[in-house]
């Protein structure tokens, strides 16, 4: 028996869509920058959606955990990623260059303001980036960079160089970068 | 934000020490600090490590049906996704007359086969399926304990240590000690170690390898030793 597709997936435009491109939202960030971005962009930052939804936007939208450097840079990303047009390669593309030239302080930044904001994808590109930063480290560099002070007394310090002695030799010599 | 001595929460680390992609990074990272080794420690760490990392981690486990060894392994990661299914990574072809004499937590094993009277020692990687013949040690004396260690993956080596007895029983057997020897990749050959004071009486337990060093455990005193 023939089923009748009663809800054909066209290619029919969704007016809420369309309204949501040409909307845009201002975002105000810690330092007082404020930032104009469309609301399709915008809303992939489920924090964001979920503001706009509750109707709690009003006109401005203050960001009070995230500084105007960090927020220019998320923003930039959420522009590419609501890009018409834009294939899932040239995303991927984008989202490696995007990472790839950012010290570990900013990955620090972008990685606590996309965990705040809530976009998923900037998160896990920004985690895997840091993850990656770290191969070849020295425990200090990585101490340095975290910002973590070591609460191992000096014997047992000893005992883990002999321990994970693979992890202490033939590490990369500790430039910042 | 914006902040220089900005901490990371500790879902954020756990996170991103998941997405780690050697085991030496992620023994660095054991040495970072406390919190940071708790971390790694935790049950949910390692099954969504090995997943993200395509590694395996688990145990083997060796048994003997009808005077065979029979070896399979158990893995601790449970694989949802159906990205690597552990028991086709390894063990299908695990040969049923090989003994495990020796594993360490790189996944590298020291093996023996027995093919009638004549015994062949073997290293693997059970992960590639890679087998290499070894020289052999002094069989003529009993083998009590082997013990195998990786110390670095690039250039690739590893040491096998090998305690042995003489097979027959003599008198005052108390006074003597366990014939030691080392076999070192980069040599590739068995060099007796002189030098290990533990007795026969000594009875030995078990045997324990970590990273640089072999413990066995003796009766009442633990003993260890870096070849």
């Amino acid at each position: 028996m023939a089923r009748k597709n009663r809800n054909p997936v066209g290619k029919n435009v969704d007016p809420e869509a369309q309204k949501k491109k040409t909307r845009t939202l201002t975002l105000k960030s810690s330092d007082g920058q404020e930032f104009s971005i469309s609301e399709s962009a915008a809303v992939l930052s489920i924090a964001i959606e979920n503001m706009v939804e509750d109707d709690c936007a009003g006109g401005v939208i203050p960001l009070p955990l995230v500084d105007g450097g960090t927020l220019a840079r998320v923003i930039t990303y959420l522009n590419k990623h609501a890009e018409d047009g834009a294939s899932d390669e040239e995303k991927r593309k984008f989202d490696e260059e995007f990472v790839s030239g950012m010290e570990m302080g900013v990955l620090f930044d972008v990685v606590l303001a996309a965990n705040y904001l809530d976009i998923r994808g900037l998160l896990r590109e920004v985690r895997r980036r840091i993850a990656d930063r770290m191969k070849n480290k020295s425990v200090e560099w990585v101490r340095k960079t975290f910002h973590i002070e070591s609460d191992f007394t000096p014997e047992e310090e000893e005992q883990m160089k002999k321990e994970f002695a693979w992890a202490w030799e033939g590490v990369d010599s500790d430039v910042d970068d | 934000m914006g902040s220089d001595q900005e901490v990371l929460p500790d879902d954020m680390v756990f996170d991103i020490l998941t997405r780690l992609s050697s085991l030496e990074t992620l023994d660095t990272c054991k040495s970072v600090c406390n919190r940071w080794e708790e971390i790694i420690y935790e049950t949910s760490f390692m099954p969504l490590y090995c997943r993200r990392s395509r590694k395996l981690s688990g145990f083997f486990i060796q048994d003997m049906q009808e005077h065979k060894y029979f070896s399979m392994f158990a893995a601790m990661d449970d694989h949802q996704d159906g990205s690597t299914k552990s028991d086709d990574v390894c063990i299908a072809s695990f040969p049923d007359d090989m003994k495990i004499l020796a594993s360490c937590n790189h996944g590298i094993l020291c093996c023996v086969r027995r093919r009638g009277k004549n015994y062949r020692y073997y290293v693997c990687k059970p992960t590639t399926q890679q087998w290499q013949s070894l020289p052999n040690p002094k069989l003529r004396y009993k083998t009590v304990s082997v013990a195998v260690m990786v110390l670095g993956s690039n250039p690739f080596r590893y040491k096998i240590v090998r305690l042995s007895r003489r097979g027959v029983e003599k008198p005052m057997q108390e006074y003597y000690t366990y014939r030691c020897e080392i076999f070192d990749s980069k040599d590739w050959r068995w060099r007796e170690v002189q030098g290990i004071p533990v007795l026969y009486t000594e009875l030995i337990i078990d045997t324990i390898s970590t990273n640089n060093a072999v413990y066995w455990l003796t009766d009442g005193k633990k003993r260890n030793r870096l070849p």
